[in-house]
């Protein structure tokens, strides 16, 4: 049974060849990889106490002891850089997780049933899209105040949106399939059907867009915090030091240069791998 | 083409609503009481009624639903709680900064893309090819709130050509234009090049060129403008996120306009403020999302069809 109605699923072997001919590609699944190394053994990589405020030695620059140097109370910056690793990705992965979970639910539910259901979420869906990226998480934040949660929670209330109209559209298409029709003449179940057959054919662009998701969710939590709206002091982002480091930028601005690069490179890595799924996934949508 | 402008105005007109309707919400979705959150801890009662009556909040939901739609019409949004000045005004005095600095962005976007992008297509594989990948890649992933510092330690710091903040003349717009603009340049620069290649392939092209056109007329008379279609159609799209950027830029640069004043309310709590910015940032992101839409419809009939 499963043979017929199941399309000819994407062969993980085959994916995983072809996202590796990709070279950047690889480099980014490399530096991603390290930086989540970095997040989860951060214990043992930072060699001070990233919280520990020592007032004698603020605003030094790098040295021999504080290889990036410190901050306006004295820490070190490499420490709180390395801390700031774990706050940063993993802000960027709750908010995926959830918004593209949420979002494809929605997004399933909306294009099978279609009509009013569809209707009414789309327009929804158009509303919160009307807000300009930022705009509403920030109003979020300002409702409920700072702190890492409130982030979490304001960017997947404007996260899900993007996942939703994508799953939508896939649905639209495949409930037209001929395997589909077959199935709903047999009948099987709604549910085992929505999940079952449509959802395992959509995961492509879900998965693309996750990725892409993670870069966009790391920035949007770093500009929070850069505007001191995210994560709550003393806690470090990568945000939160990049705005220490606006504050002293004419008498320290070493504090403005490496919690950016960190940004950018896992950005880049990101986009990078991003691009190579979505050509390995769906080789039709190469040099597109 | 009436009949589209029509079509689209109609769609428009719910989005409006919601976002007012939201707007609204805003002050009352804040846990706890809004007013005594405003005041912070040096509120007397006396106080927080009086602040309370000035909002309104001491009337029922439904009229003062009614009545911030009926002030919105009139384009009144309330008084701030920390300058006591009308929410409207303070908004419009901040409103040309923003709109400035946007449009000098999206100036320094085109500016940059459309000859790099052209130039790269143009002589494909060469080392400016490379260069204007290279830009485009660094462009998209690099933020601005550190693309902004970085321009003040370069310029304001180290070479001292530009000053680091303020506002006023050209040279004070330069900085946080670039910071603005560049994640825009960077994609549009991506798309004229991938653009100008398909292009450059087509049939039209090896006929002019097999007519004896100077290579120079077949790429701006008849390349370029075809390339630059899709161009528009995403220049268009990302108009709005300059909106969004802008919020970060400004602060960066203590550039005086709506998204300095937005972060500034937030800070001070002066809600009715914050609702004011919210409402005037979406707007005219609204608006220009709805200009942008006519101008396709002019650009390219078909949409008006769909």
């Amino acid at each position: 049974m499963q043979l017929f109605f199941t399309k000819k699923k994407t062969n993980f072997s085959d994916v995983w060849y072809r996202f590796r001919r990709n070279k950047l590609a690889v480099i980014g699944l490399i530096v991603i990889t390290l930086f989540i190394l970095v997040a989860i053994f951060a214990n043992y990589l930072m060699p001070y106490d990233p919280y520990k405020i020592d007032i004698r030695n603020r605003l030094k620059g790098p040295s021999k002891e504080h290889w990036l140097g410190t901050d306006d109370l004295g820490r070190d910056v490499l420490s709180r850089l390395i801390l700031g690793t774990r706050v940063s990705l993993r802000v960027g992965l709750i908010v995926v997780g959830i918004s593209a979970t949420v979002g494809t639910i929605i997004g399933l539910l909306s294009g099978y049933a279609g009509g009013w259901v569809d209707n009414l979420v789309m327009r929804i869906v158009d509303i919160l899209l009307a807000f300009p990226g930022i705009l509403l998480a920030l109003a979020i934040v300002a409702i409920l105040g700072p702190g890492i949660d409130h982030v979490i929670l304001a960017l997947t209330l404007t996260g899900w949106v993007g996942y939703a109209r994508v799953v939508r559209g896939e649905v639209l298409t495949i409930k037209e399939e001929e395997y589909i029709t077959a199935a709903k003449s047999s009948g099987i179940k709604k549910s085992v059907i929505l999940f079952k057959y449509i959802l395992p054919n959509a995961l492509s662009p879900i998965i693309v867009l996750a990725t892409f998701g993670i870069a966009g969710a790391i920035i949007a939590e770093s500009s929070l915090s850069f505007l001191g709206l995210g994560v709550k002091p003393p806690e470090p982002s990568w945000g939160s030091l990049l705005n220490v480091g606006r504050r002293y930028i004419m008498v320290a601005p070493y504090l403005s240069i490496f919690p950016g690069i960190f940004i950018m490179v896992v950005v880049m890595a990101l986009n990078f791998i991003g691009d190579g799924l979505r050509d390995a996934l769906d080789p039709r949508l190469r040099n597109k | 083409m009436i009949r589209y402008i029509i079509n689209r105005l109609l769609l428009t007109i719910p989005v409006v609503i919601a976002v007012s309707v939201l707007v609204f919400l805003f002050i009352h979705l804040i846990p706890g009481d809004p007013v005594e959150m405003m005041l912070g801890e040096t509120a007397t009662i006396a106080n927080v009624e009086e602040i309370r009556h000035m909002l309104g909040l001491d009337k029922p939901l439904g009229i003062q639903f009614l009545d911030f739609m009926k002030n919105l019409l009139k384009g009144d949004l309330g008084k701030s709680i920390v300058s006591r000045r009308p929410v409207m005004q303070i908004v419009l005095e901040r409103y040309p900064a923003t709109i400035k600095l946007t449009v000098a962005s999206a100036i320094v976007a085109l500016i940059i893309s459309i000859p790099l992008g052209t130039l790269a297509a143009v002589k494909h594989y060469s080392w400016i090819d490379n260069l204007s990948m290279i830009f485009a890649l660094l462009g998209v992933s690099m933020p601005n709130f550190w693309l902004g510092p970085l321009l003040i330690i370069l310029f304001s710091l180290t070479l001292g050509w530009l000053p680091p903040s303020g506002y006023g003349g050209f040279k004070y717009i330069i900085l946080p234009a670039i910071t603005l603009g560049t994640a825009m340049s960077a994609s549009l620069t991506r798309l004229v090049r991938s653009s100008m290649l398909e292009v450059l392939d087509q049939e039209y092209i090896k006929t002019a060129r097999a007519k004896g056109l100077r290579e120079r007329l077949v790429i701006y008379r008849h390349a370029l403008r075809n390339a630059l279609i899709p161009v528009i159609t995403v220049f268009g799209m990302q108009i709005g996120s300059l909106l969004s950027g802008a919020l970060i830029t400004e602060t960066i640069f203590s550039w005086p306009g709506v998204g300095r004043l937005f972060i500034e309310s937030i800070f001070r709590r002066d809600f009715p403020l914050v609702q004011g910015c919210v409402l005037i940032i979406a707007l005219t992101y609204v608006f220009v999302n709805f200009i942008v839409d006519i101008t396709y419809g002019f650009i390219n009939p078909k949409i008006r069809y769909e």
